[in-house]
């Protein structure tokens, strides 16, 4: 029987961070790999695979948790709060550019007249509508929205896919840096942090697989998108998009596909954010944390963006690597003591 | 509490129902004596006065001898009780209130002097206008009854289906000055006693003046009460109430409703007709299809069209764009107002069709619909891509078996147009998005709405069988989610063909 614990299954689990990885990974990466070889995107997979297993083995040992409970029995309250805050401006942070990078690809393609503080307000209040109701409708609703993630993708592979000839190894051009810096581009490895309380029952086994297939399809629709575009454009998969006709179909070329695609995707990321920074900011306000946020997130998006990549990388790195592998190291030394 | 003087429970009857032209009362002598007399009340057409003249009134004067019985007082009232009526339902009673009760109920009243009791004999005969087809859900093959007025129809109606003695029939009184019968039926050993509980409950606190109708009862239960979609099923067939009460649903009979209810329902249930699984598979699994996806033209059908045509032409292939710019040239006004227009002119015939009487009805609905459309189209108001988008949202609605949530789609469509008029595709996602937002959040008694679509997994996707499409009735071997485990099964392993060829 159902209940109303708002807590989710792990297949809703799974589904929630591919929705998350497909959309901004589809969008992103292309633009960020143009010019280097394949290669990075495996090493990505080895540093995004690096950094769930750190965090999965810290939050296994906090069954049910919630950030701010389990690091303020580490670390004492006062840390807590520290570590709370720096997660929340990181995940505003994060999710302020992404809504950023979504005004300006409707601004381009669905909406040139409209000023970029509409699309963006309406867009928060239908995230923050979402949010109000909870982690468990969050779920639900991933459950259809994957499909309609997936659909524009598949129709797009579908189409292309027998000309693949072979995978393209153009070079061996590998950009370390470049590639560790695309990892900061999913949000979601973070948020795993957080997700652990909302979970019926965490297995790390089913957040790896769901990566790697995330990957895998992101993986081969840069090939394709390699194969078919030899320049460098502002979001390739749109290009590809504009590009691969059905014959005899109802719309012209796929833009209705790929701008539903891109509607869902950063609905579903600029709600995640909004979610977890919220549950964060509870510490500081319990009342008014989703209406907060919200608002400080659609205002961090009209200040340049410059700022705040570095921002990104140095908080970035400290959660995904050093915090996990700081409580870890903690945990032993006092498993040790014990 | 009654007297044991019958001259005074007289007069107290008599002024609680002073100014009741329909009550017949008479204080008659009993068994052929002088000095005893007993006292009969009842509402005129609410009960079977043939049955209370033969059964009851001659036997009491003609049919009883006391002549020989010497303590005539200490047995008189079981003589009464025992030998006084050939009717199986005969109740006692001292209290004054339910025998008011009873008595507006339709049930009839004997009270003898020297006695504080009365008896209750069960004598209800409310007219009724008799089994008829059903107007709103009919359909090709299958049972032709419906449900009436009258509670007792209804209940054997369903029990004529379901001849299991774990079928129950729960009564309860609700409305203070109405004291409406209602039943709840459902199988004791299928229903989830938690789901039957949290019903009795909300039903059980509902303090108002009359239940007319088991609209009201939907109204009072359903507990996302701003929501447009309604979280319990509305049905007038007996084969649909009886296949919901074998899925482990409850049905909620109201005296004096045509329509039961049945509750939990979820989205997929308002796609499901009967006549689903007494035709083939292939065949109903098609339509079943259909209507999910007539559901969704029928609300974004004038959003997309709208927002295709005004932010994103080069969406549309050239030569409809140019068939399109072509037609709207003349048109005076914007599509936005067209659609709006055309949307409202049809709700008006709709609503016009529903009021007035049927040979009228038909024949304006008939004449509004080519008049009003080629009038309009004529007269350079609308274009005609404008009256066949709406003509085909119209259509997909009454695709679907459940007008209940139909009205609540047809609410729905206005919201899409009005954000795909300001905002082109991304308003009309967005307005997608809270919508499913919002049935998302939904629930019917603990079970989302979306189920199976979504959470399907706690059921193993067994209800996936009956939901897109229909699996063949053999091999719907399980119970769906709103039955208890241990009954989840529902058919033996005999009754699969394929493993018996």
């Amino acid at each position: 029987m159902f209940s109303s614990n708002n807590k989710i299954s792990v297949r809703q689990l799974q589904i929630l961070i591919m929705c998350n990885m497909l959309g901004i990974g589809i969008i992103i990466l292309p633009k960020i790999f143009f010019g280097f070889s394949m290669l990075n995107m495996i090493l990505l997979l080895f540093f995004i695979l690096a950094a769930v297993y750190l965090i999965t083995r810290v939050t296994q040992n906090y069954d049910g948790d919630n950030f701010f409970s389990y690091t303020q029995r580490i670390f004492g309250t006062m840390a807590a709060k520290i570590f709370s805050i720096m997660l929340m401006i990181k995940i505003f942070i994060t999710t302020a550019l992404q809504l950023k990078l979504f005004s300006q690809i409707i601004k381009i393609y669905v909406l040139p007249k409209t000023p970029s503080y509409i699309v963006n307000l309406v867009l928060i209040i239908t995230a923050g509508y979402l949010v109000s109701k909870g982690y468990e409708t969050r779920a639900r609703l991933s459950e259809i929205l994957i499909w309609l993630i997936i659909l524009p993708l598949a129709i797009v592979f579908f189409i292309t896919v027998f000309d693949i000839k072979n995978i393209p190894y153009d070079n061996a051009n590998i950009n370390l840096a470049r590639t560790f810096e695309g990892i900061f581009i999913f949000s979601q490895l973070d948020y795993l942090f957080l997700c652990e309380p909302f979970i019926k029952k965490s297995s790390p086994k089913k957040i790896f697989e769901a990566i790697i297939f995330s990957w895998l399809a992101i993986f081969f629709l840069m090939c394709i998108i390699k194969m078919k575009i030899q320049y460098e454009t502002f979001f390739p998969i749109i290009k590809l998009m504009t590009i691969t006709d059905i014959p005899g179909g109802f719309v012209q070329n796929q833009d209705f596909f790929i701008i539903s695609f891109v509607i869902i995707t950063f609905f579903v990321l600029i709600s995640s954010g909004i979610f977890f920074s919220s549950e964060l900011f509870a510490c500081i306000n319990k009342k008014y944390k989703i209406s907060s946020c919200c608002a400080i997130i659609y205002f961090i998006c009209f200040i340049s963006q410059n700022i705040f990549c570095n921002i990104i990388y140095i908080l970035g790195t400290f959660f995904y690597f050093v915090f996990p592998l700081i409580i870890l190291i903690t945990n032993k030394k006092a498993g040790d003591k014990n | 509490m009654l007297s044991k003087n019958l001259d005074e429970n007289i007069f107290r009857l008599e002024e609680t129902f002073k100014d009741c032209g329909d009550l017949v009362s008479r204080k008659i002598p009993f068994a052929k004596t002088q000095n005893i007399f007993f006292y009969i009340i009842y509402i005129d057409m609410l009960t079977d006065r043939e049955l209370i003249e033969t059964q009851i009134i001659n036997r009491l004067m003609h049919r009883i001898n006391l002549d020989n019985k010497k303590d005539i007082p200490k047995y008189l009232f079981d003589e009464f009780k025992n030998y006084g009526m050939t009717t199986a339902e005969v109740k006692q009673t001292d209290k004054f209130d339910e025998i008011t009760s009873e008595i507006m109920s339709g049930n009839t009243v004997l009270i003898i002097d020297g006695f504080p009791n009365a008896l209750i004999v069960s004598t209800k005969q409310f007219p009724n206008r008799g089994i008829q087809s059903s107007q709103i859900e009919s359909v090709v093959y299958g049972p032709k009854d419906s449900f009436t007025e009258g509670m007792r129809h209804n209940t054997a109606l369903i029990r004529r289906r379901i001849r299991d003695v774990n079928l129950k029939v729960k009564q309860l009184k609700i409305g203070v000055r109405s004291q409406s019968d209602i039943a709840l039926m459902y199988i004791e050993d299928i229903v989830r006693p938690q789901i039957l509980e949290q019903i009795e409950k909300r039903i059980n606190e509902i303090n108002i003046d009359a239940i007319l109708d088991v609209g009201y009862i939907q109204q009072f239960i359903d507990k996302s009460f701003k929501s447009i979609f309604p979280q319990s099923q509305l049905t007038e067939r007996p084969d649909k109430a009886s296949s919901a009460i074998l899925e482990g649903r409850i049905v909620i009979i109201v005296d004096n409703s045509p329509f039961v209810l049945i509750v939990p329902a979820t989205l997929a249930t308002f796609f499901q007709s009967s006549e689903d699984y007494y035709e083939r598979w292939q065949i109903m699994s098609c339509l079943r299809l259909m209507r999910y996806v007539c559901a969704i033209i029928s609300i974004t059908l004038p959003g997309l069209f709208l927002a295709l045509t005004l932010y994103h032409p080069s969406m549309i292939p050239l030569k409809l764009v140019l068939k399109l710019a072509d037609e709207r040239s003349h048109v005076p006004f914007g599509s936005v107002v067209e659609i709006i227009m055309m949307e409202l002119a049809f709700e008006l015939l709709r609503e016009a069709g529903v009021r007035l009487p049927n040979p009228i009805g038909n024949t304006i609905g008939i004449v509004g619909g080519i008049i009003v459309g080629q009038a309009a189209v004529d007269a350079g108001l609308v274009s005609p891509i404008v009256i066949i988008i709406v003509s085909l949202t119209a259509i997909s609605s009454f695709s679907i078996p459940n007008t209940n949530f139909v009205s609540a789609l047809r609410l729905l469509k206005y919201m899409i147009i009005i954000f795909s008029a300001m905002l082109g595709l991304y308003g009309f996602w967005l307005a997608i998005l809270i919508i499913l937002i919002h049935l998302s959040s939904l629930k019917s008694f603990g079970i989302p709405y979306l189920y199976p679509i979504v959470s399907g997994e706690v059921n193993n996707f067994n209800d996936l069988e009956d939901t897109f499409f229909r699996l063949p009735i053999f091999k719907m071997k399980k119970r769906p989610i709103f039955a208890q485990k241990s009954q989840s099964k529902r058919q033996g392993e005999k009754s699969d063909v394929l493993k018996q060829q």
